[in-house]
């Protein structure tokens, strides 16, 4: 009855999230997977998305549906617990639960939360599977998986080599274990040039950042991930474990967000603090003051989080715009000026071009995000404003 | 427990080898844009043409084969729905760009 009475406060719990993430609408990153569009990731989790294209709730479906896994993975945290007091195994779960980098990105369509859900498996897998290599197949799978989820995954080879090398299983078997995988990515990335040439585009953005300016946005994206208090705790245990496969995986991960620094690789951060703060409990490190004042601390802690780094609460324009062109009848094409995300793609049920006049005689509407001078001039379009957007429309 | 280890084994490798059959044609079809810096150099520059000329995204273009003389692409334009697809040869000494089966 209390695991019932958990699982479903875990639900509200996601579903709250979920309501939160709903109010920004669809950002091009997650217009890109629930599209299925072949870039930058590999295929397995956006294929699985774009099957339920058809379903008018799609966006909400899976926003719900990764809240709801970010959330219930905290059965695999309370486990990470295990040797621990009641409250020491309350307190490491909370952490999880109240961690900035899970309230902020579940509910999001984002494959690093898929890729955290990963991670924390793998640093489970590590702490707590036997090493019998009774399941060896199945863990080769999930990093086959997980490789193909998002190529983040990369950064979790020394945890996979570290379960590997402890499991009772032949060396060939290892060999292929872990290096299969990986050479199975290579041959996907061959057969798709496009995700090879945007790795090298979003490897070259903001090449010209001073070390200072990439060690700070480093240190945000890390302070975001444990809403500093678990961030510092974590990386403390992180260091104090003097485990090899955790220490390097974790180097490797900030080593990657010092590259991207994108906000939403902070979640990649919470799995790895999760572990060192259970390193800390277990070795007995933190005084039982801070763990009784632990909860109300993170609390206050990822309030102030939040409040400075707060989740989209803006509306993107597109989908009023593509609503109010959807009930004009002539043209089956939407042209729009100036660069513009996926969300967009996302918002239409008609093809969508960069505009050109050329097109003019097939577009239903013409969006403007930045200005068409020289529509004015094109007989039978008149102008309308939807959402702060100039959009031009037959007469 | 032998038979589960069997099992995980074969399911494994089953795996493995049904993704090898299906990215193996894919990469060979390539091979030449990875091969070859002088096709690269034309495949880049018909892309981006193309996208240009028709106002594609280049995120929705797929490279499917090459040649020494063309470049076969599908344009998946991704929208809700039904994804409206084409398919074109773009040969790199020639400004006419020839359909295919999609």
């Amino acid at each position: 009855m209390r695991r019932l009475n958990a699982l479903i406060s875990l639900e509200i719990y996601a579903l709250v999230l979920t309501a939160v993430q709903l109010i920004g609408g669809v950002r091009t990153d997650e217009a890109k997977y629930l599209l299925n569009i072949p870039y930058p990731h590999p295929p397995l989790v956006r294929t699985l998305l774009s099957w339920t294209e058809f379903l008018p709730f799609q966006e909400c479906l899976w926003r719900f549906l990764f809240a709801s896994l970010l959330a219930q993975a905290v059965w695999l945290v309370w486990d990470l617990g295990r040797g621990l007091g009641r409250r020491e195994r309350m307190f490491l779960s909370a952490c999880w639960l109240l961690a900035s980098g899970v309230l902020l990105q579940a509910g999001g369509i984002y494959l690093v939360c898929f890729t955290a859900l990963q991670a924390l498996c793998f640093l489970w897998l590590v702490a707590r599977m036997p090493s019998t290599g009774k399941y060896a197949g199945w863990v080769a799978l999930l990093w086959l998986a997980s490789l193909f989820t998002a190529y983040q995954a990369a950064l979790f080879l020394p945890l996979v080599c570290a379960y590997f090398l402890r499991a009772k299983i032949s060396w060939e078997e290892r060999i292929a274990y872990v290096c299969l995988p990986p050479l199975l990515l290579i041959l996907y990335s061959l057969s798709n040039p496009l995700s090879i040439a945007s790795m090298f585009i979003h490897g070259g953005r903001d090449l010209n950042s001073s070390i200072p300016m990439r060690a700070l946005g480093t240190l945000r994206v890390w302070m975001l991930g444990g809403s500093l208090l678990l961030s510092i705790a974590g990386t403390i245990g992180i260091f104090w474990s003097k485990r090899w496969e955790l220490i390097l995986s974790f180097l490797l991960v900030s080593a990657y967000v010092a590259l991207s620094r994108y906000d939403y690789y902070m979640v990649l951060f919470t799995p790895f603090f999760i572990v060192g703060l259970a390193v800390l409990l277990k070795n007995r490190a933190l005084p039982k003051v801070i763990i009784n004042a632990g909860i109300p601390l993170l609390v206050i802690a990822t309030i102030i989080t939040v409040f400075f780094f707060p989740p989209i609460l803006k509306r993107d324009p597109s989908r009023a715009v593509m609503r109010s062109i959807a009930s004009e009848r002539r043209g089956d094409e939407v042209l729009i000026a100036g660069s513009f995300g996926h969300q967009w793609q996302y918002e239409s049920t008609l093809p969508v071009r960069s505009y050109s006049p050329n097109w003019l005689p097939h577009a239903r509407a013409v969006i403007c995000l930045q200005p068409c001078g020289d529509m004015a001039m094109h007989e039978g379009w008149v102008r309308k404003e939807e959402s702060g957007v100039e959009v031009w429309g037959r007469e | 427990m032998k038979r589960s280890i069997i099992h995980q084994r074969l399911v494994f490798g089953c795996v493995v080898l049904l993704l090898c059959a299906l990215y193996i044609p894919r990469v060979w079809a390539l091979r030449l844009l990875y091969l070859d810096s002088t096709v690269r150099m034309h495949v880049q520059r018909e892309l981006t043409e193309v996208a240009t000329e028709e106002g594609w995204l280049v995120s929705d273009i797929i490279v499917r084969s090459v040649s020494e003389d063309a470049v076969m692409i599908l344009h998946r334009g991704h929208i809700r729905g039904r994804d409206p697809r084409a398919c074109f040869v773009l040969p790199f000494r020639s400004e006419l760009k020839r359909p295919c089966d999609v």
